[in-house]
């Protein structure tokens, strides 16, 4: 024997601690990209066309520039909902709210709109058929105002002709406008040098503007101080033309973002409502954190580590945190998508951030496969039991025809029957998605041996202790496989519920294709192809865990 | 004990799997249900523990109808094993064997005792074997299992659905005599039901053949080969049913103690004497120190070499001789295939305690009054 052969048989018996060194590849990985800060380039998030009400400051060497458009403030929302002016509208008047401007250009025969608290009046002129009208005048009132679309009814008057009668049930119209906002809190510079060495937007406006001397940057004031004989015309305008070329900029660094459910929305429909958090934790040391757990895992528990339960749930729980927190980066999102796409002018959908999404997308899924799971597994037990047996050849065929119909299909035949929104996507995603649980679980409990049935019955099983102790564990794998493959098609099937307005990662995939923004569609589609391999790692985790340690020996 | 009484099943497609039959089984007794396949076997085992329901008639359990317990109930009172033997793949070899008792909700600690003590009896060590799965034991690991499993509870009573069926020849000899060894322990109440004649006689006590639904004879072992009812009784046993009977004794019971045999240092006159003495040509020669047998001894060889020592014929005991504890069938086979007149017996230690010849055997098979006694004699 020599010393190399001993030395390889040492090596060969050495196991690397691959679970850290995975997170420290992560770790790592997150720690290169998150030094680097980036350009957003997203041109809805940050309104360009910056207007203001210019005010000079009698006696001082100051001008104020009060925002009445535009905004810079990332992350949120820059919207208010104000309540729509009410009073009587003709065509061409300019003091005509943005839903009257709508309906006038929607159908060039409308005269006349009379908006009120609670019905907007549409009158038209010509011969047009009153439901034709109807139908056409509905978008544009749906898409100019704030409120549900659910609490919003359309009739052809019955008092007068040619008259279309919009009213909701809110309390009144309303419609959302973009709030301005230059920062989130104030910033004040009292010379240039203090400019220079302050925030980004401080920096670029003073390396722009020549005779700028101070500068005072409020949510919606920007107050600047000026050199003396300084052109005030020139400068507003060259303000305006600065924060119009501005792009914030924001870190790659990533934080955790955790999952958190709103349990009171569950009792009456069964629905689970997700909702991202952002912990403000950095990503980072989260991923460190699960290096040293990992490690701790390998060196003090190393045998027990490898069927444990708990430290599966924990595997399962850390890799979606890590990749929810991602999907939450929306800088990195812009990034990315910029760099795809560098001319596209839109990056991030106007609706919602992707986490949003996700989340919308999420809540569909689970609680579509709530139904699934309970239903499929109930379906399939029942048609397995010797008094229901009769009904296990139909159940198959519908169970196997039903998978030859096409996804969309179902959503298409679903929504008039059942409108639009939440429920009627979760229903259309049943009907799919049951089609695999209910197979699986027949054939599971099919494939328990009868002699094995049959020992259990022999010594004394009651039928529920036969099921559960017997047919069930043994039938675990498979009935979990079919759960698996049903929950991964579910999340793919489930983007096409924004056809139906029950939200999702179907939304910028779907007004990415109408309004041909290529961006968009990606922005759906990959995290809706992240999720569908997340959750087939999770249940593929999850299978494992539950399959009885017996059934996992090869024969 | 066991009764069938009057017992007819028919099946839902009006099949009559069996008609009226009448069955007696004694307690501590092993009935083995024998027949054509098909026969019903299973189906009339099956009723005992009301995994299929009697048509008419009853089946009575120590004196009480079975159907007067709840299903549950009565099955878990009685033990039973089928050929597929059916252990539960998710469960380890202990919590298989501890199924019923934990259905009795017995406690974990006298589960455990229990689960021990069976798997010791069966021969599978709890503490190497008891944590693996199924799937990791060999076929025959497998049937024992199996029938510790079946008595898990200490159930008075058994039933076995060919226990045995699944294992190769010698596999199932071993099992078939360990089993027995258990029985003697136990003394259960036992319906096993095989198609193997061989096994049948082997292991029962009392043998039912039945054939399409109908008994046709029941009897021990030894009756049925000896004086079997009718012509499909005649062939169900076989043209060998001699040999088989043969199979029933032991050598112990059919050897003759007094053989011709000389110590090792005797002198040709006194070996030539005691081969006149038992009017033979040949005489065994054992050591005259311990007597454990070394060869033998023919009157040509002595007359030629004048001596003992070198006319003898060495040979280890083991090739030419039968044990004690044997069957008078083996002592057959090694009388065949030396060509001797007489097979010396040999006991544990290789000493020489008599011979059978096949004079004898033939008497035997040929006086079946002569068994039955044995066989009672033997207490099985
Ligand atoms: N559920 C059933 N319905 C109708 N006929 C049946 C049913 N089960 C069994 N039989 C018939 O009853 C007869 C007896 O069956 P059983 O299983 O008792 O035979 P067996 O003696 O155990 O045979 P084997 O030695 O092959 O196991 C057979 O002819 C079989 O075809
Ligand atoms: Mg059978």
């Amino acid at each position: 024997m020599t010393e190399a052969t001993k030395n390889g048989a040492a090596i060969a018996g050495w196991r690397l601690p691959y679970g850290a060194l995975l997170w420290l590849l992560a770790a790592l990985l997150i720690f290169a990209v998150g030094q680097r800060t980036v350009t957003l380039h997203d041109q809805e998030k940050f309104i360009g066309d910056f207007a203001f009400a210019v005010e000079q400051v009698k006696g001082e060497r100051r001008l104020i520039l009060n925002l009445t458009a535009g905004s810079f403030v990332y992350g949120v929302t820059p919207e208010v909902i104000l309540p729509v002016p009410t009073g009587r509208f003709s065509r061409g008047d300019p003091s005509a709210p943005q839903v009257a401007q709508a309906l006038f250009d929607a159908l060039n025969s409308v005269s006349e709109i009379t908006i009120a608290a609670q019905t907007i009046t549409v009158a038209y002129q010509g011969n047009m058929e009153a439901e034709q009208a109807r139908s056409r005048l509905r978008r544009p009132v749906n898409n100019a105002v704030a409120n549900d679309r659910g609490t919003i009814t359309a009739q052809v008057s019955a008092a007068a002709e040619n008259t279309i009668v919009f009213s909701t049930s809110d309390e009144r119209f309303r419609y959302a406008q973009y709030q301005p906002a230059l920062v989130e809190s104030i910033e004040e510079y009292d010379s240039r040098a203090a400019a220079e060495a302050g925030s980004d937007l401080a920096r670029f406006i003073v390396s722009e503007s020549r005779p700028l001397e101070s500068l005072r940057l409020e949510p919606t004031r920007l107050v600047v101080g000026y050199a003396e004989g300084a052109a005030l015309e020139p400068l507003a305008r060259n303000l305006r033309e600065i924060l119009n070329d501005f792009h914030p900029r924001a870190s790659l660094a990533p934080s955790l973002w955790l999952l958190t459910a709103a349990p009171e929305i569950i009792p009456p429909l069964l629905a689970i409502a997700v909702e991202p958090l952002e912990t403000g934790i950095p990503l980072i040391l989260f991923t460190l954190l699960m290096v040293a757990v990992e490690a701790g895992i390998f060196f003090v528990i190393p045998h027990k580590g490898k069927n444990n339960l708990l430290i599966h749930l924990l595997h399962i729980a850390a890799v979606f945190l890590l990749f929810w927190s991602i999907l939450g980066h929306e800088p990195l999102w812009d990034a990315i998508l910029h760099a795809i796409f560098p001319t596209s002018a839109q990056l991030v959908h106007p609706q919602g951030t992707v986490i949003d999404f996700a989340a919308q997308h999420l809540e569909l899924v689970l609680t579509s496969s709530i139904y699934i799971i309970s239903g499929g597994l109930f379906l399939g037990v029942m048609v397995t039991r010797e008094n229901f047996r009769e009904f296990l050849p139909l159940v198959n065929n519908v169970v196997n025809s039903g998978q030859t119909v096409p996804t969309l299909a179902i959503v298409a035949i679903m929504a008039p029957i059942i409108g639009l929104g939440f429920m009627p996507a979760v229903v259309a995603l049943i009907a799919y998605g049951l089609l695999p649980v209910v197979r699986n679980t027949i054939a599971g409990i099919e494939s328990v041996s009868v002699s094995i049935v049959d020992s259990a019955r022999g010594m004394g099983m009651t039928s529920q202790q036969i099921l559960l102790r017997t047919e069930l564990p043994i039938a675990s794998r498979i009935i979990m496989a079919g759960i698996r493959t049903s929950m991964v098609i579910n999340i793919g099937t489930a983007t096409l519920g924004a056809f139906v307005g029950s939200g999702g990662l179907g939304i910028p995939i779907a007004s990415g294709l109408s309004m041909t923004v290529d961006a968009f569609i990606l922005l759906g589609a990959i995290p809706a192809a992240l999720l569908a391999i997340l959750t087939d790692y999770v249940l593929g985790r999850l299978e494992v865990v539950l399959t009885p340690r017996g059934l996992l020996i090869e024969t | 004990m066991i009764e069938f009484k009057d017992v007819i099943k028919e099946y839902p497609n009006g099949f009559r799997a069996v008609d009226n039959l009448n069955l007696t089984v004694r307690d501590g007794e092993i009935c083995v249900l024998i027949g054509p396949s098909g026969c019903g076997k299973t189906t009339a085992l099956r009723m005992v523990n009301r995994l299929i329901d009697v048509t008419r008639g009853e089946i009575l359990i120590n004196g009480q109808p079975n159907d007067e317990f709840e299903p549950e109930v009565l099955r878990r009172q009685i033990g039973y094993a089928i050929q597929q033997i059916g252990l539960l793949p998710h469960m380890t070899i202990r919590d298989n064997v501890a199924i019923v008792p934990r259905l009795l909700d017995w406690d974990e600690e006298r589960v455990r005792q229990r689960v021990d003590l069976l798997l010791d009896m069966v021969g599978i060590d709890p503490g190497i074997q008891g944590d693996k799965y199924p799937r990791q034991l060999s076929g025959g690991q497998q049937q024992r299992v199996g029938v510790a499993r079946a008595l898990g509870a200490d159930p008075p009573i058994m039933l076995m659905d060919e226990p045995f069926g699944a294992v190769d020849p010698i596999t199932r000899a071993i099992l078939q005599e360990e089993f027995l060894q258990i029985q003697q322990e136990v003394g259960k109440t036992i319906i096993f039901v095989t198609h193997d004649i061989d096994e049948a006689i082997y292991m029962g006590d009392r043998i039912a053949l039945l054939r399409a639904g109908r008994l046709v004879q029941y009897d021990t072992p030894d009756d049925l080969l000896a004086l079997p009812r009718d012509d499909f009784v005649r062939e169900f046993v076989g043209t060998d049913r001699s040999l088989k009977r043969l199979h029933l004794i032991s050598v112990r019971d059919s050897m003759m103690n007094n053989v011709p045999c000389c110590d090792d240092d005797a002198t040709l006159q006194e070996v030539t004497a005691c081969l006149d003495r038992h009017h033979s040509d040949s005489a065994f020669v054992v050591d005259a120190g311990n007597g454990k047998l070394l060869g033998w001894v023919e009157r040509p060889a002595l007359v030629e070499y004048g001596s003992l020592s070198e006319a003898m014929h060495h040979a280890p005991a083991a090739s030419i001789a039968v044990p004690e504890d044997a069957t008078a069938r083996e002592a057959l086979s090694v009388l065949l295939s030396h060509s001797f007149d007489l097979t010396p017996v040999i006991d544990a230690e290789g000493v020489l305690t008599g011979g059978v010849s096949i004079q004898r055997l033939q008497d035997l098979v040929e006086e079946p009054g002569i068994h039955a006694a044995m066989q009672r004699e033997r207490g099985r």
